[in-house]
């Protein structure tokens, strides 16, 4: 396997006077992954992910991305590397046009005129937002303006694109659109990491899911087998996507127990009674 | 059944400069203590027609309105909004944009105090909300302090301390996890139970689905389809036009149907769903 771009090395975080957020974290990420984070409120999913862009560095142990320490770099370095897309877009947009939204990092980067309108225009083409250059971002629908989050941090040409509940308040049209995106940026190589609470995107779509309780890792693996677990998955208060809640209901009729999408299902369900 | 609370009737509207309609020819009934659920694609049409009911639309947003919206008795056209907000309160999807007070007891007899009541029943009001939303203890909290889920919960009690009859919801849980989600509707049910409380929410969750005593979908500013929520569950056309994510188990129903299954009617939990498909499986196996 290739080097991980990401590594956690025996990481622990106390919030200072506050409590322990990360407890012993030993983890690794690689190009091309597509890794959904899960876990209740408070469990430690959102520290984890500001480690990877350096907003919080570690109490113990070390976090290295792309070969850096998080210690010895700046945040605006691991800018480069990792890019962070808001819960809530509102919350980070300030510019009057989408492409002068997208254009504020890449300037930020001290970039050439040319390089950052190329690289304006590479971002809004990924999340097919070219059209809609000239618009002010809160006259985007919530899908548009996800998307233009995206970009923004696309403009970055970030290795680690990490998406804060991307899915949310979006219509089954844009998350198909975001899903859609994510593969896309997988494909072209970079790791994309989802916290989500969303079980049902999660078990259709990661190839991984690391599952967090109480700043620690409760479990990490291929998502499938992740969800195969569902007494641990209990422990983190994580209830099995209805899907595969009702597969296991159907074992004794020859369902597998390892069903998770809608798809799988069907196929089971049709190859008992369809015949 | 109960009275009529809301009627709308042949209800178009524009926004201010806008040349297509976000509101088309919509008509609808709702009856006291009903809750029903508005679903359909971003930009469909629901919000706008939140903002129809308590008279944002068409005091605060001009816009082009034809037809009608009595609300209570009010015809919206003819009173003003601090009339209408003492009969329909609203809940935003973000808490973040709604509150603005320095403790949440200030925050939720804001509404009240603006009406001119009378001191000792804004306080009995808001003793009244937050006992009713279980946020007794946080009187002197700071709102800015507290989780997505309690700030939301500080939202609806300033919506109760009107008194409201209605509550519409626009996505009360989006921004919220699990278990603030799960909070917000359990109250729904206990507000609608206990105190008649009539609601309209626009929401996607599958809860929320069963929680509704009717779903309304929309597309295009338009209702395409209305019904209790295995009417409109079953009606697969109508579900991909309003481009609505529908529960797992009834997606896992549209499939079997499409792919030759004989399916009248389609489950919407867990439950459910295993009820029928023992009967499927039963009559096959071994046959």
């Amino acid at each position: 396997m290739s080097k991980p771009i990401v590594r956690f090395k025996d990481v622990s975080f106390k919030y200072e006077r506050g409590p322990t957020a990360l407890k012993g974290i030993s983890l690794q990420m690689h190009l091309g992954e597509f890794v959904s984070i899960v876990g209740q409120n408070g469990a430690g999913k959102t520290t984890l992910a500001k480690h990877m862009n350096g907003l919080l560095k570690p109490t113990d142990g070390d976090v290295i991305v792309d070969g850096m320490n998080t210690r010895e770099v700046s945040v605006a370095d691991l800018a480069r590397v990792t890019g962070y897309v808001f819960q809530n877009p509102d919350h980070q947009f300030f510019a009057p046009s989408v492409e002068e939204e997208v254009a504020f990092g890449p300037k930020n980067l001290k970039l050439g005129e040319g390089e950052v309108v190329e690289r304006v225009d590479e971002a809004l083409s990924t999340v097919g937002l070219e059209a809609m250059r000239e618009r002010h971002p809160y006259t985007l629908s919530r899908g548009q303006r996800q998307r233009l989050a995206v970009a923004s941090v696309l403009a970055m040409r970030p290795k680690v694109v990490m998406l804060d509940e991307p899915t949310t308040g979006q219509d089954e049209v844009a998350i198909n659109q975001v899903m859609l995106l994510v593969d896309r940026l997988r494909r072209g190589g970079k790791t994309v990491v989802m916290i989500t609470h969303d079980m049902s995107i999660t078990t259709k779509y990661a190839e991984r899911t690391i599952v967090m309780r109480g700043g620690e890792v409760l479990l990490d693996g291929p998502t499938k087998e992740v969800f195969s677990r569902p007494e641990v998955l209990s422990k983190s208060s994580i209830e099995v996507p209805p899907i595969s809640r009702l597969a296991q209901m159907l074992t004794d009729f020859g369902i597998p127990r390892s069903v998770f999408t809608v798809d799988e299902l069907c196929n089971q369900v049709l190859r008992i009674a369809g015949g | 059944m109960g009275r009529e609370m809301i009627h709308i009737k042949d209800l178009t509207y524009s926004y201010p400069r806008s040349d297509a309609p976000s509101l088309r020819d919509i008509s609808l009934e709702i009856e006291e203590g009903e809750i029903v659920t508005l679903m359909g694609h971003t930009g469909c049409g629901k919000s706008t027609l939140c903002l129809t009911l308590n008279g944002v639309i068409p005091h605060a947003l001009r816009g082009t309105m034809s037809g009608s919206v009595v609300v209570d008795g009010l015809d919206t056209q003819e009173h003003g909004i601090p009339e209408l907000a003492s009969r329909v309160g609203m809940l935003f999807q973000d808490p973040e944009t709604q509150l603005f007070s320095v403790t949440v007891e200030s925050e939720v007899a804001f509404g009240p105090e603006n009406l001119a009541t009378p001191r000792d029943e804004i306080v009995e009001r808001v003793r009244w909300a937050m006992k009713a939303t279980r946020l007794d203890g946080f009187e002197h909290r700071e709102p800015s302090n507290l989780s997505g889920g309690e700030k939301q919960l500080v939202a609806l009690a300033a919506a109760l301390a009107m008194r409201p009859k209605i509550l519409v919801l626009d996505e009360p849980t989006s921004e919220l996890d699990p278990a603030g989600t799960l909070r917000i509707f359990s109250l729904i049910r206990e507000l609608n139970e206990r105190y008649g409380i009539t609601f309209l929410m626009v929401e996607h969750k599958e809860e929320a689905i069963k929680l509704s005593d009717r779903l309304f979908l929309m597309k295009d500013g338009e209702i395409i389809c209305e019904g209790e929520p295995h009417d409109v569950l079953s009606d697969i056309d109508a579900v991909k036009a309003a481009r609505i994510r529908v529960p797992q188990v009834s997606e896992l129903f549209y499939r079997l149907r499409e792919r030759g299954l004989d399916i009248d009617e389609v489950p919407i939990t867990v439950e459910e769903g295993y009820e029928l498909l023992q009967g499927i499986l039963r009559g096959r196996r071994g046959v």
